[in-house]
């Protein structure tokens, strides 16, 4: 099992909980192949992840830790934007999954950043 | 318990910087009343031109996105709703009181700016909370660092210091506050709200957004300040002073019930939103 966001989904994953949205209606019941009408539903109706069976993993660090795969890994043209983020983050605990989703907001807004934005904060 | 007195002393001392005009406890009191009608709640909205013209504006703008334009106040309460309505007029009226604050320490732009953009976090994180009332985040959110503005406009020399010691140091501007004045700006705000006799909830949200997992009452709703101040910090949009990212209180989180894998689709609805907000906030 791999708990997978939405934009990872493809057609054919088999669910291995039931999908619901935010009032618990069941959209997809457990053990079901995902379709592309289905991925429409999802996003629809504001699924953020689907617990997805895993056969065989394209990632194997997700295999053994979940949460590993969340850090996106950044392209080398993006390092000083990394290491700017990486100081306004020093009192964030970083092994937590949503301040890693926060760290890689940051470093894309730090990438688009313009000059008299720059002079601001550090 | 020296600090306290201190805080006391700063809240007291507010009263001859800002105040909650008259305007805001009537309507506030015609709102709870439960005989009053929409034409008296608008009424009095309508004594006050500034305040109906910003509402209209509001009414009006995408965010409702309704087919018709929308020309009367009673016509706005219908559309918006009273308590919705009564939220905006808080916010409004609130965020004009701090007009004097000396520009020389902070730009007051980008301080809104930054509490704007917390507050359209909050309010897309109510949504998908499915809170009954989504305004009332936007509200805690636009009001989450006031206290950080007071103590700008009464220690102005301290403020200056604070920051530029937090900046050196590599400190968390809230936690420079707390050792050295012996209480941070989420109190202040916190206690200045409730000075002005605003709802509880209110007060708690403001006042925890550091710590939510400590409030004693309405700790979900500060988890969701605090949650939309850490996003709004990671955004960069606007400056309230604090140069860094606050670390997230995981107790809270947890309680939140939110998926990390949340967090992009709520940062790109309020991105969309950010530009449409700051327009009608000028």
């Amino acid at each position: 099992m791999s708990v997978l966001p939405l934009d990872q989904l493809t057609a054919g994953m088999v669910v291995a909980t039931n999908v619901c949205d935010a009032s618990g209606r069941i959209l997809l019941s457990k053990g079901s192949a995902i379709t592309d009408r289905h991925l429409r539903i999802f996003k629809t109706w504001g699924v953020a992840d689907v617990d997805v069976v895993v056969t065989s993993s394209p990632n194997p660090a997700s295999e053994t830790d979940p949460n590993a795969s969340s850090m996106p890994i950044f392209p080398k043209s993006m390092e000083p934007f990394c290491k700017k983020a990486e100081v306004l983050f020093r009192h964030a605990d970083m092994s937590h999954p949503a301040v890693q989703q926060l760290f890689a907001i940051c470093v894309q807004r730090v990438a688009q950043e313009k000059p008299e934005e720059k002079k601001r904060g550090i | 318990m020296a600090s306290n007195r201190v805080l006391d002393r700063m809240i007291e001392a507010s009263a001859n910087l800002v105040s909650l005009p008259d305007v805001f406890h009537r309507i506030n009191a015609a709102v709870e009343h439960p005989f009053s009608t929409l034409d008296q709640i608008a009424a009095i909205i309508m004594e006050d031109p500034g305040l109906t013209a910003r509402l209209l504006k509001i009414a009006n703008s995408s965010f409702y996105g309704l087919p018709h334009p929308v020309e009367t106040i009673s016509r706005a309460l219908t559309v918006v709703g009273t308590r919705q309505l009564r939220d905006l007029v808080m916010a409004t009226v609130a965020v004009n009181q701090f007009n004097g604050v000396p520009d020389n320490l902070l730009n007051i732009s980008d301080f809104w700016r930054h509490s704007i953009t917390c507050g359209l976090a909050a309010r897309v994180i109510a949504t998908y909370r499915r809170e009954a009332n989504v305004e009332s985040f936007y509200v805690a959110g636009l009001l989450h660092d006031v206290g950080r503005l007071l103590f700008f406009m009464i220690r102005p020399e301290v403020s200056a210091k604070l920051m530029e010691d937090a900046k050196s140091q590599g400190l968390l501007l809230h936690q420079v506050e707390k050792q050295s004045v012996g209480f941070d700006h989420a109190e202040i705000g916190g206690a200045l709200l409730a000075k002005w006799k605003l709802p509880d909830r209110l007060c708690q949200m403001v006042r925890w957004h550091h710590q939510p997992s400590l409030a004693e009452s309405h700790m979900e709703a500060a988890t969701v300040i605090h949650i939309a101040d850490i996003l709004a910090q990671s955004l960069r949009r606007g400056f309230s002073g604090e140069w860094f990212v606050p670390p997230l209180d995981v107790k809270a989180w947890e309680s939140s019930g939110l998926s990390p894998n949340m967090i992009p689709t709520i940062a790109k609805q309020v991105e969309k939103q950010y530009g449409v907000a700051v327009h009608l906030f000028a």
